[in-house]
């Protein structure tokens, strides 16, 4: 489904009431992610393939990951 | 090959993401437009255990302490069986009252690990850690057990808290202490 479909789905969902408990914690741990990562500071290693798995690979971004994937699934 | 314990750490933050992803697939619920529950049978659930537990395996390769081999290929073990077990059951090949209890055998059997860790490794920095995550575990699981025995589907499973605890927590897992 393309972008604009799924938040025309997201808006529809939320005028008809429904709010999608993934929606909610998905957006938690963005949250979450954004304020551990203003918190405990980032690394950055590089953009080489290596290099982009290490910037991933920590535990904030880790998290928003997480949130992001879960606003993902968030349609019905 | 030993690796330093950073190296270490990030395989934890990676597999605590894994977890933390699977948790909240199979357990935070997605709503249709009636507000009942959808029923979910991602095949990330499955794929996601098996490659946690191809994870948990290679550190078997990767360890230098001889419990840490034995106790990290049982997790290997447990994770790919739940998976195998779980993939069968959502791709409907194979249904069974008892397969619905995969999981549930998973979270308890994987959170009995860590207290046989912690026991033959009374020295190690993590001990602490090793615990509360095997008590986490055991707890999601026995709440689980519960909900299968009770036959009961409520909108949200209360294994979710300690489930998430511990994904949390292993993303969490300082470097000292993972090892």
């Amino acid at each position: 489904m393309p972008l604009h479909e799924q938040s025309k789905a997201v808006i529809q969902g939320l005028r008809e009431g429904i709010i999608q408990p993934r929606l909610v914690v998905g957006l938690m741990l963005i949250a979450g992610g954004v304020f551990w990562a203003l918190f405990r500071g980032l690394e950055f290693y590089g953009l080489g393939p290596v290099d982009l798995a290490y910037d991933l690979d920590q535990p904030p971004l880790l998290l928003a990951l997480v949130g992001v994937w879960l606003l993902y699934r968030s349609r019905s | 090959m030993i690796l330093p314990q950073i190296q270490i750490a990030r395989a934890h933050w990676v597999l605590g993401a894994l977890f933390l992803a699977i948790i909240l697939e199979e357990y935070v619920p997605l709503l249709g437009r009636d507000r009942r529950r959808l029923q979910s049978r991602s095949l990330l659930v499955p794929w996601a255990l098996m490659l946690g537990g191809v994870g948990v395996w290679a550190t078997t390769v990767f360890a230098d302490i001889v419990h840490d081999m034995l106790v990290h290929t049982l997790w290997g073990d447990v994770l790919f069986a739940a998976g195998a077990l779980e993939l069968a059951r959502r791709r409907g090949v194979y249904e069974r009252p008892w397969v619905d209890g995969a999981l549930t055998f998973a979270f308890l059997s994987c959170g009995g690990l860590f207290l046989v860790h912690v026991a033959i490794d009374t020295a190690s920095q993590g001990e602490s850690w090793h615990l509360a995550l095997g008590l986490l575990l055991i707890t999601g699981g026995a709440l689980e057990l519960l909900r299968l025995w009770r036959r009961r589907a409520p909108l949200i499973s209360l294994a979710l808290l300690p489930l998430a605890g511990f994904a949390l927590a292993v993303i969490a897992i300082p470097v000292a202490a993972a090892s």
